[in-house]
Parts: structure tokens; C-alpha cells; sequence
């Protein structure tokens, strides 16, 4: 609706429209030819005709806006109408000659714009409600919810009521005071909008039983619930004198506000619960990286400790290990409580930490104060007072597999409670804990194991260098009570005869004496079952002791024994690093086993060379049967022992050398030859065996020789080419194969060096007899006189054989005479016989038989005469002589005569090659003489 | 060649004398606007200038690309268009002060742009109406519109039709109501003929151009 009026320069109204009219009630009659001001002073009050002067002034067109104005005619009944205005100039030329009004009544706009502009607030509310919201403020966010209430509800104050955590929390709009606490619970406005989760009007709020106490005095109420998927979160009310505040959509309105307030109150809490989550994360992102980067238990501890208290806001904290005890938990850290609570031990029976770690649960308990009194513990003032002021505690286990590690405990502070959350926030913690706490006891045991290997290693190069049994079982004993930290380290050495185990090294760690006695606990079990032994060993401090043996290619040779006094089981690298050691130990003893043997070969084959160097060097029987004597006491290690060669007719066995004996026990045995035929040696020499007795006394075959014969014997035959050429003979049994071997090693090659000795003295006396017969014929040729040729033969058969005495005989009679045809004494000796003397035989000598013997014989007074020495017998009862040679003279198969040669003072000592030598100076002369009385007959005819 | 560069060179009289006159014009814009809206408006004019048409766009500085202008040409011995010309939050911002009542939304309802008009009519008419009384010479005003645009729009608009070439006398404005302030310009853009008469009028009135 529109209308105008035109008026003069003046103000005087020339025309005046019916809606002016009728908006104004005054008639156009009426109007016309008045002056407008004076009609309508508010107009000059409100500026209008200055704006009417201006258009008058200068000639331009003017709006009049009815927001800076309002209106510019009010109705009849004083309402006000939006009102806007254009005035124009009425010109005349280039003058202004009046002014024409248009008013238009834009009421409908204004109050679609008021309705637009209230929604366009309310929808900044709600965004700035929902900004805020995301901001998580959300105090932030309820304060433009009740401002935009106040404001658009047309209310003289707004209030909003959150439910917090079973707390209520208020909010005011802008100039309203808060309510007093408390108010809300005795608000039965409150109560109605909890129960119906519906919005209320209340007209007549100052007679009304749901006006709350605070809003006494106002009009009208509007109150909606702040409702989020069916859960009342608070309220909003709005108070107001007017009763406008409930016209149009203001109940919409606020439920808007309400519904936007209460989606506002979940994303703050949900914002504040991702905050606070992340807050957590942080935390425990902050505890991961703090025990990531611990380098000890301690440490992880500590940290842990520090931080869990820090994450859940807590007042102070504890970490509870178990104790050395079983049935006691030992606090091992604390946080915020006093150092001296560290070390105090806690029951597990009866109280929370021992059911959290005895069932693996987090537990919470209020006053753990009145569970120290009730256990009746003996804590000082300073630490009561302390935990007096925590008495919401949480206990949370930290656990590695199944097994609990400890408790951690954290105490909520004074005047607090923890939150249902923060259970589950310890618990994570305690996850991280024990992970951090298994990582590093794992990076421990590693370190201690390498530490542990690198001692063995050591050990290991240590034995390597070792040739002494026994300093092999001191480093094993050093290394393990040493670098390797037990308390105590024993190595014993069984005694293979069955004797009392043998102590070989004890070593302790500590100044404390620690008894140890293999034949109980450990030891004696790991002896008896040959495997590795565990046993408790009870006592004021019970210690553990353990017990791997000691295998020297796979027999049981010991033990290595250790001990350590901690209430912890040995685990499974312990017995690795015993089992370790003892195996390091028994391959040490093998190696040294193995070098002594080594050893003793060499020094055996060193034996053997020297003894063959000297059979090579001194090649000759006697030195050879001492070297062979000498190297076999090397071998074998024996007391006394002799060696006999066995005679040329194989009946003796001359004693060729002794060692051991006393000087006059080897004189009287070299004195006497023994015989072959029975006996010991008669078996050794017939079966070409060497023989062993281990008890002489015992066996009848030994003849007991005092100061030569021992408790045993050992005769072992020097054996060459089937023959058994001496015999070595000791007073000791061989007691290794090897050196059986050695020995008859020795004795073959003592045999071959000695026949070869004893054939090159053959052959040097055949040779020597050969050149001493050769001289004799020649000398005996070159002689013509047959007195001159006796006495040489005589005086050569003297000086070969070193007689005494000799003479030549030439038998008459058919061989029962002797005629003495030369007779010859040497040296000091008186000749018995003369020459020409006869001198019979007394059973002759059978002239044609000589020949078929042709050996010259040597009796003594002490033989049996035998028949054919029976003459020769007679000549020595004769001549008084200790021995008498008869050697036959053959020339041309007939025996002419006998060469005789007496020794008047000792027993010669000859050979069967002696008596072939006398033999062949007899068959010289013999020959010497045949010749002779052949060319003497022969001169004669 | 630079903005300053591009300003038409005035001398320092004319300068001066240009100033003088702007800030009398403004100081009745100020007056009649105060007493209109009964409120106590100043209106500053720092910055006085006079630009080529083609280079205007680059002295108008605004935050936001669209711009609320009322428009007003005037005719006489001296024409042109007469422009308001302030950014679309300066508009509420100033509508916000005048009523005490921010405008939600962010934009301008037929009642806001309604009242900016009122607002650019009394100025401009004061300021221009105050050159005709100074400079003697006789200027008649159309009606005002008001424009939401962009100001590129708004200068092909200004530039549609005009065969000579077209200044703009440039005017800083700020509006100072109770505790707040708006900033925006005031532009006449007049062609060469007009704006030789403009100075010609100045000279007439005594000042010394």
C-alpha cells in the first residue's frame, strides 16, 4: 500500500491521498491547504522536513528509508507502521516549487525481514554453537546458545543446564547471574523437562509451581530439554516479562537452540573424549618413547612410574617386585611418596597389590593406609601421612606371557578419584612396562650370556694352553667363580681305581669359607647318574647348587661343580654355561691325555733311535745287549733288570749286563750262566713269547734272585731270524700296549743288531784264526829240523791259546803210548814231562778213530771222563793241571800223535771256535811233522 | 609508469584548492547525514585525487570483489556520475552503526539497501549540492540506485556510451558513527569538458587554480 502528498515549498499540503487518509484519519478536506508541520509536528522532532528542506534546497530526490526513520505518518490510533519515503522536487523551470511525498507502508517487508533476520541470527547462533562445538570449548559453545536465546526469544535472561558426570553446570546469558547452586534440584521445571523430554511454556510464571526460586518475578518461561538420541542432557529456560517472547516460533525457536545446544554438549564431549584420548595417546606415546630409550630396569621403572602417575593425573605411585620371599612383594620404586617407603615389603595375602599380582587383575581399593594398619606393617609416620593423603589406589600387574613381572600401583591424590578410564589407561601402561621390562631383561640376559660365552671362549683358549690336568680343573674353577660370578666352583677328579674323589680345585667368590664335599648333594648325584644335577641346598641363605660332569672320551673322569646363593632359579643358559664348562674341561684333559700320550711316544721313539744309533755305532754284542737293557727300563720304567745272551750250543744263557742291582749282586750273577732247559727263561726261550708275572712270589717258575727278583716280572726274548738270541728280563709288568710294542720292537732289532755283532766277531775271529793257521804253516814250512819244528809248534800252540804249558806227543804202541817228542813251558810254569819220556794211555787212543772226530777236546778235573777223554784224563791227573787240550795230529787219515796243551792255573775260558783253532794248529803241525818225516825219508832213501 | 604516475597531474594550487572544496562538501554531506539520521556522522576525506576512468579500477581497493554503490548522475553546467561506492561488508557494517543492530547474514536486504541509499542520496547530494552553491553554478540530480556489483561491472557501466574521455575526481571517505568506522570512496566521473568547466568554476569562485 502506497500513498502520497504534495506540498508547497511552504509545507502547505496541495494534495493529500486517500490511504493517507485513511492511515492518518484525516480527510483530504482537512489536509489540504494546512501546513504539514503543523499537522504533523513530529515530523521536524524526527528530522523529516530537513529531509523535506534538502529535496526544497536542492532539487534532488531523497529516500527516506524506514530503517533509519521508521515511519513517517503514524496511524490514527498512534500505531506505527513501517514506513518508507521518496521525495521529489515539483520543479517549474529550474525552480523548486514543492515537494511530493510517496509513502509506502512496507510493514509486510519488515516484518519478513525481522522474521529473516531472526532466523539469520538464529543461524548464526547455531553455527557459531556448532564452530565452538568442534572447538570442543564447551563453555564456548553454550554462551552464544543462551545470548541467542535471551536474544531472539526477546527474553530478559536465558539460562542453560548441563549434566555433567552426574554435576550440573551453568550457563547465563549476558548481565543474567548465574543461579545458585543446588537451585536445580529443588527445580521441579527442571524435573518436568528430565521426565518429559518436551519443551514447556509457562504464562503465568510468577504464580506458577515450576518457576524456579531464581526466576520468581518474571512473566513468561519458555523451557526446552537439551534431548541427544533420547538421553536429557540439561535444559534451557528463558525468562520474560513480556509475553511477545512466546508469540511466533519461539518455542521452535528454542527447541532449536536446544536441539543445536544439546548436539553442541555430545561433540564437545566427544572432542574432549578424542582430546583427552589423544592427551592419552600422547602419554603413553610419551612412556614408549621414554622406556624405548632406557638402557636399564631401573630406568623402565622409573619411567614408567613417572609417567603412569603423570598420565592418569595421579597423586603418587609405587612398583611392587616380587621379594626374594615368595609370600612378600617388595616395593622397588616410588613416586611422589617418600624414599624411605622403597624396599618395604608388602604380604601378598590380604592385600590388593598381592590379589593383583596373584590373579594377574588390576584391583582398586580405597585406603591402602587402612590396609598397612590392618596387616599391622611397621611404616614410619612420614609414609602413613603420605599415603593418608592418596586413598583411591589402582593396582595394575605387569605381565610378560603369563608370568607377572610386578604391580604397578598409583594413588589418585588428595581430595580425587580416578575414573572409570584410567584403570584401563594403568593397564596400558603397565603393557608397555612390561614389554619395555621383558626387552630389557632379554638385552641383559644376551649381554650376560655374551659375557658368559666370551668367558668361556676364554677358558676354552686358557685349556688350550694348558698341559697340567690340574691347572685345567684351576682355570675352570677360577673362570666360573670369577667372570662368571658363582658363588662357589669346584672341580673333582674321580680316581679310576675307584679310590675317594680327588678335590682337584675349589674356588669362592666371597671371603666366606663355603664347605663343599663332593661325596653329597650335587656332585655325588652327577657322579652317580652321569648327567647334570640341580639341588636346593637349605640353610640361613639357600643357595642352589649344580653339578654337570666331566666326560674324557665318554668316560666319567669328574664333576664341575657351582653354587650361587640367590633365591632364583638357575636357568637354562646356567646349565648351558656349567655343561659348557665341564664339556671345555673334559676335552682340555683329553688334549692333555692325548700329549702325555703323545709325549711318551716321542720320547719312546726317541728311545728307540738312540738305542738303534748305538747298536749302529758300537755294534757289538756287549754294548748291544746293555743298550738293549737300558732302552727297556726307559720304555717301562722298571727297578732292576738284566740281560743274558744265550750261548752258542743254545744250553746257557750268559748274563751279558745289569741295571739296578747293587754292584755285588751283579758281580755274583755275571759269575753264573743259567740254563735254558727249565725255568722261566726256558719257556721264554722255547716259546719265543715274552712272559709277564705279576706276583713272583706266587709262581714257581722264578728263581728269586735276592736283590735282583721284584714283586713282578717281565722276560722278553731278543729274537732274530727265528732264533731267539737273548733274553731281557725286569722287575716290573708293561703296563701300556704301546709300550709292549715298543719293547719288543726293541728286543727284534736289539736281536738283529746283536746276531749281526755277533756274526761279524764270527767272521773277524775266522778270519784272525785264518791268517794265524796261514802264518803257522808258513812259519812250520820254512822249518827243516824236525827238534827246531816241535819247539815252534809248541811255542805258537802257546802264544794262539794262551797255554801254560804244551807238548808233543807221538803215539807208539798202537796208541797206548805217548812219547813226548817236544815239551814247551811258558811264562812261569815248570815243563812236567821230558822229552822222550812215554807216557801211556790208559785206554789208548784209537789211532784209526781220531780222524772221524778230529776236534781237539778240553778236559777239566771237574768233567766225567768220558771214554774217549779218558787218556786225556790221565795226563791232567798227570800234570796237575786245571785244563788240558788234546788235539789230535792227523796226517793222511791216521792219527800220528796228540798235541797237548796244559793251563795250569785258571779255567780257560773257550769256544767251540777255540777248539777248532787248536784243532788247526794240530792239523799244521801235524802236517809239519808229515812233511818233515816225508822229506826226511826221502833224504835217508 | 606507476599508480602515482597515473593520477592526473595536478598543480599544487589546484590540489590544494580541490582538497578545500572536497572537505567543505563533506563536511555539509556530514551535516545534513547527521541531521537526517540523528546520529553524529563524520565524514573524513583523506585522500583526494583525479584519475583516468580506465585506471580507476586499479585505485579502488577492496576486500570483497562486490561492491554496494549508490549511483546519482547529475547534469548542468557541470555532469557526470555521482558514486558511493563502498564493499559489501562496509555497506552492513555501516547500516550495523546508523541502526545499532548488526545485520546477520552478511547480506543486504531490501530495508539495508534501502537505508544505503538514503545514506548515499544526502551525501552525495550535500556534496555536490555544495559545489553548485560554491562554484555558483546550477546541478540537477536523477533519482539515486543502488547497485550490487562487481566493480569492474560498475566502471564498464560508467564507461558505456561516453565517446570523450572520462576522469574521476576520487574522494577516500571514511564514516565515523559513535565508536566505529567504515571506509569507502566517493568518485565523480566526469568527462574532459566537464571536469575543464569544474576547475574553470573553482577559478570563477575565487579558488586558485
Amino acid at each position: 500500500m502506497f500513498g502520497f502528498a504534495t506540498i508547497t515549498t511552504d509545507f502547505i499540503i496541495t494534495q493529500w491521498s486517500d490511504y493517507l487518509a485513511g492511515l492518518t484519519g484525516l480527510a483530504t478536506v482537512e489536509a489540504v491547504g494546512k501546513d504539514l508541520l503543523q499537522l504533523f509536528p513530529d515530523l521536524a522532532e524526527r528530522g523529516i522536513d530537513s529531509a523535506i528542506r534538502h529535496v526544497i534546497e536542492t532539487g534532488a530526490p531523497l529516500t527516506l528509508s524506514r530503517i533509519l526513520h521508521g515511519y513517517i505518518f503514524a496511524a490514527r490510533d498512534g500505531s506505527l507502521t513501517d514506513q518508507s519515503a521518496n521525495l521529489h522536487p515539483l520543479m517549474q523551470g529550474e525552480r523548486v516549487v514543492g515537494v511530493i511525498l510517496h509513502i509506502q507502508d512496507v510493514s509486510d517487508r519488515s516484518q519478513i525481514e525481522i522474521e529473516l533476520r531472526s532466523r539469520l541470527r538464529l543461524l548464526e547462533a547455531l553455527r557459531e554453537i556448532d564452530h565452538q562445538a568442534v572447538a570442543g570449548d564447551l563453555g564456548a559453545a553454550m554462551q552464544p546458545v543462551v545470548d541467542a536465546a535471551a536474544s531472539l526469544l526477546a527474553g530478559q535472561s536465558a539460562y542453560l543446564c548441563i549434566e555433567e558426570q552426574g554435576k550440573r553446570r551453568w550457563f547465563a546469558s549476558a548481565q543474567s547471574a548465574l543461579p545458585e547452586p543446588g537451585c536445580p534440584e529443588s527445580n521441579l521445571l527442571y524435573a518436568e523437562l528430565k521426565r518429559s523430554l518436551k519443551p514447556l511454556q509457562v504464562l503465568d510464571a510468577a504464580n506458577s509451581p515450576l518457576t524456579p526460586p531464581f526466576l520468581q518475578k518474571v512473566q513468561v518461561l519458555l523451557a526446552a530439554p537439551l534431548v541427544e538420541g533420547g538421553q536429557f542432557l540439561g535444559a534451557m529456560v528463558v525468562a520474560s516479562q513480556s509475553l511477545g517472547a512466546v508469540s511466533g516460533d519461539a518455542a521452535a525457536m528454542l527447541e532449536s537452540l536446544a536441539g543445536a545446544a544439546a548436539a553442541a554438549v555430545v561433540s564437545c564431549r566427544r572432542r574432549q573424549a578424542q582430546r583427552s584420548r589423544v592427551a592419552e595417546l600422547e602419554g603413553i606415546q610419551q612412556i614408549s618413547t621414554a622406556l624405548r630409550a632406557a638402557n636399564s630396569t631401573d630406568e623402565i621403572i622409573h619411567h614408567s612410574l613417572e609417567h603412569a602417575v603423570r598420565l592418569v593425573n595421579g597423586g603418587c605411585g609405587v612398583v611392587l617386585l616380587p621379594d626374594r620371599d615368595p609370600a612378600w612383594l617388595r616395593v622397588a620404586r616410588v613416586d611422589h611418596l617418600p624414599p624411605a617407603m622403597e624396599g618395604l615389603r608388602i604380604p601378598l595375602q590380604g592385600t590388593a597389590s598381592g590379589l593383583a599380582y596373584q590373579a594377574a587383575q588390576p584391583q582398586r581399593t580405597q585406603g591402602a593406609l587402612k590396609h598397612l594398619h590392618d596387616l599391622g606393617l611397621q611404616v614410619s609416620p612420614e609414609i602413613l601421612r603420605a599415603l593418608e593423603e592418596n586413598p583411591d589406589w589402582i593396582y595394575v600387574p605387569f605381565l610378560s606371557g603369563q608370568e607377572v613381572l610386578g604391580v604397578l600401583a598409583v594413588g589418585a591424590g588428595p581430595q580425587r578419584s580416578f575414573a572409570e578410564s584410567d584403570s584401563g589407561l594403568l593397564m596400558t601402561t603397565a603393557e608397555i612396562m612390561a614389554v619395555a621390562l621383558q626387552r630389557s631383561m632379554n638385552l641383559a640376559k644376551a649381554e650376560r650370556r655374551a659375557a658368559e660365552l666370551s668367558t668361556l671362549n676364554e677358558l676354552s683358549q686358557r685349556l688350550a694352553h694348558t698341559q697340567v690336568m690340574d691347572e685345567a680343573c684351576i682355570l675352570t674353577a677360577e673362570a666360573l667363580a670369577g667372570p662368571l660370578g658363582y658363588a662357589l666352583a669346584a672341580v673333582t677328579l674321580f680316581d679310576p681305581t675307584g679310590g675317594r674323589p680327588r678335590v682337584v680345585a675349589k674356588r669362592q667368590a666371597g671371603m666366606e669359607e663355603i664347605n663343599f664335599r663332593p661325596e653329597e648333594g650335587a656332585t655325588a648325584a652327577a657322579a652317580r647318574e652321569d648327567r647334570l644335577v640341580l639341588v636346593d641346598l637349605p640353610g640361613e641363605e639357600p643357595s642352589v647348587e649344580m653339578c654337570a660332569p666331566v666326560r674324557l672320551e665318554g668316560r666319567l673322569v669328574g664333576t664341575v661343580t657351582v653354587q650361587r646363593r640367590l633365591a632364583i632359579d638357575y636357568e637354562t643358559p646356567d646349565q648351558d654355561t656349567i655343561l659348557t664348562a665341564a664339556a671345555y674341561l673334559g676335552l682340555a684333559l683329553s688334549n692333555i691325555q692325548r700329549y702325555d700320550r703323545i709325549s711318551a711316544t716321542a720320547g719312546r721313539l726317541k728311545i728307540m733311535d738312540e738305542a738303534a744309533r748305538k747298536f749302529t755305532l758300537n755294534p757289538r754284542p756287549g754294548p748291544i745287549l746293555q743298550t738293549v737293557l737300558r732302552a727297556a727300563q726307559k720304555l717301562v720304567g722298571f727297578e732292576r733288570g738284566g740281560v743274558f745272551l744265550v750261548d752258542e750250543e743254545r744250553q746257557l744263557l750268559r748274563p751279558a749286563g745289569f741295571v739296578g742291582t747293587a754292584a755285588a749282586v751283579s758281580q755274583r750273577l755275571m759269575k753264573h750262566a743259567l740254563s735254558l732247559n727249565d725255568g722261566l727263561f726256558g719257556e721264554v726261550y722255547r716259546t719265543r713269547q715274552p712272559v709277564e708275572v705279576v706276583d713272583t712270589a706266587a709262581d714257581p717258575r722264578v728263581m728269586k734272585v735276592e736283590g735282583f727278583t721284584g714283586q713282578a716280572l717281565t722276560c722278553f726274548p731278543l729274537i732274530a731270524s727265528q732264533q731267539v738270541m737273548a733274553l731281557v728280563d725286569f722287575s716290573d709288568v708293561v703296563k701300556e700296549e704301546e709300550v709292549r710294542i715298543l719293547l719288543t720292537t726293541l728286543c727284534n732289532r736289539g736281536a738283529v743288531a746283536l746276531r749281526s755283532a755277533l756274526l761279524h766277531e764270527e767272521m773277524e775271529r775266522l778270519s784272525k784264526q785264518r791268517e794265524v793257521l796261514l802264518g803257522i804253516a808258513g812259519d812250520l814250512a820254512a822249518v827243516a829240523d824236525d827238534a827246531v819244528l816241535n819247539r815252534r809248534i809248541l811255542a805258537t800252540a802257546c802264544r794262539v791259546l794262551h797255554l801254560d804249558g804244551a807238548l808233543l806227543g807221538i803215539l807208539e804202541s798202537g796208541g797206548r803210548e805217548l812219547r813226548v817228542a817236544a815239551v814247551q813251558a811258558r811264562g812261569e810254569a815248570q815243563a812236567v814231562f821230558q822229552v822222550g819220556q812215554r807216557l801211556p794211555l790208559a785206554a789208548g787212543l784209537p789211532v784209526e778213530a781220531a780222524p772221524r772226530e778230529q776236534a781237539a777236546v778240553i778236559v777239566t778235573a771237574a768233567d766225567q771222563a768220558a771214554p774217549a777223554a779218558e787218556p786225556l784224563q790221565a795226563l791232567l791227573s798227570a800234570c796237575g793241571a786245571q785244563a788240558l787240550l788234546a788235539a789230535p795230529l792227523i796226517f793222511r787219515a791216521q792219527v800220528m800223535g796228540l798235541l797237548v796243551g796244559a793251563w795250569m792255573r785258571r779255567l780257560p775260558v773257550l769256544s767251540q771256535q777255540d777248539l777248532v783253532l787248536a784243532q788247526g794248529i794240530a792239523n799244521q803241525a801235524a802236517l809239519a811233522l808229515g812233511r818233515g818225516n816225508y822229506f826226511g825219508t826221502s833224504f835217508q832213501e | 609508469m606507476t599508480q602515482e604516475d597515473k593520477r592526473m597531474l595536478l598543480s599544487p594550487s589546484q590540489q590544494d584548492a580541490l582538497s578545500e572544496l572536497v572537505n567543505i562538501g563533506f563536511g555539509r554531506a556530514a551535516a545534513s547525514l547527521s541531521t537526517l539520521v540523528r546520529q553524529r556522522v563524520l565524514l573524513n576525506a583523506p585522500v583526494v585525487s583525479v584519475h583516468l576512468l580506465d585506471d580507476l579500477y586499479q585505485q579502488l581497493s577492496f576486500d570483497q570483489a562486490e561492491v554496494a554503490t549508490v549511483h546519482q548522475i547529475f547534469s548542468g553546467q557541470i555532469s557526470g556520475d555521482a558514486l558511493l561506492i563502498l564493499d559489501t561488508g562496509g555497506a552492513l557494517r555501516l547500516i550495523g552503526l546508523l541502526t545499532d543492530e548488526p545485520a546477520p547474514g552478511g547480506r543486504l536486504t531490501p530495508s539495508d539497501r534501502e537505508a544505503l541509499m538514503e545514506v548515499g542520496n544526502i551525501l552525495l547530494n550535500a556534496f555536490i549540492g555544495s559545489f553548485g552553491n560554491l562554484l555558483k553554478v546550477h546541478i540537477t540530480f536523477a533519482v539515486p540506485r543502488l547497485r550490487l556489483e562487481a566493480v569492474t561491472d560498475l566502471l564498464d557501466t560508467l564507461a558505456i556510451g561516453q565517446q570523450e574521455i572520462r576522469y574521476a575526481l576520487l574522494v577516500k571517505t571514511r564514516f565515523v558513527i559513535q565508536d566505529g568506522q567504515v571506509e569507502g570512496f566517493v568518485a565523480l566521473v566526469m568527462g574532459i569538458e566537464s571536469l575543464d568547466q569544474f576547475f574553470n568554476a573553482m577559478e570563477k569562485a575565487g579558488y586558485q587554480v
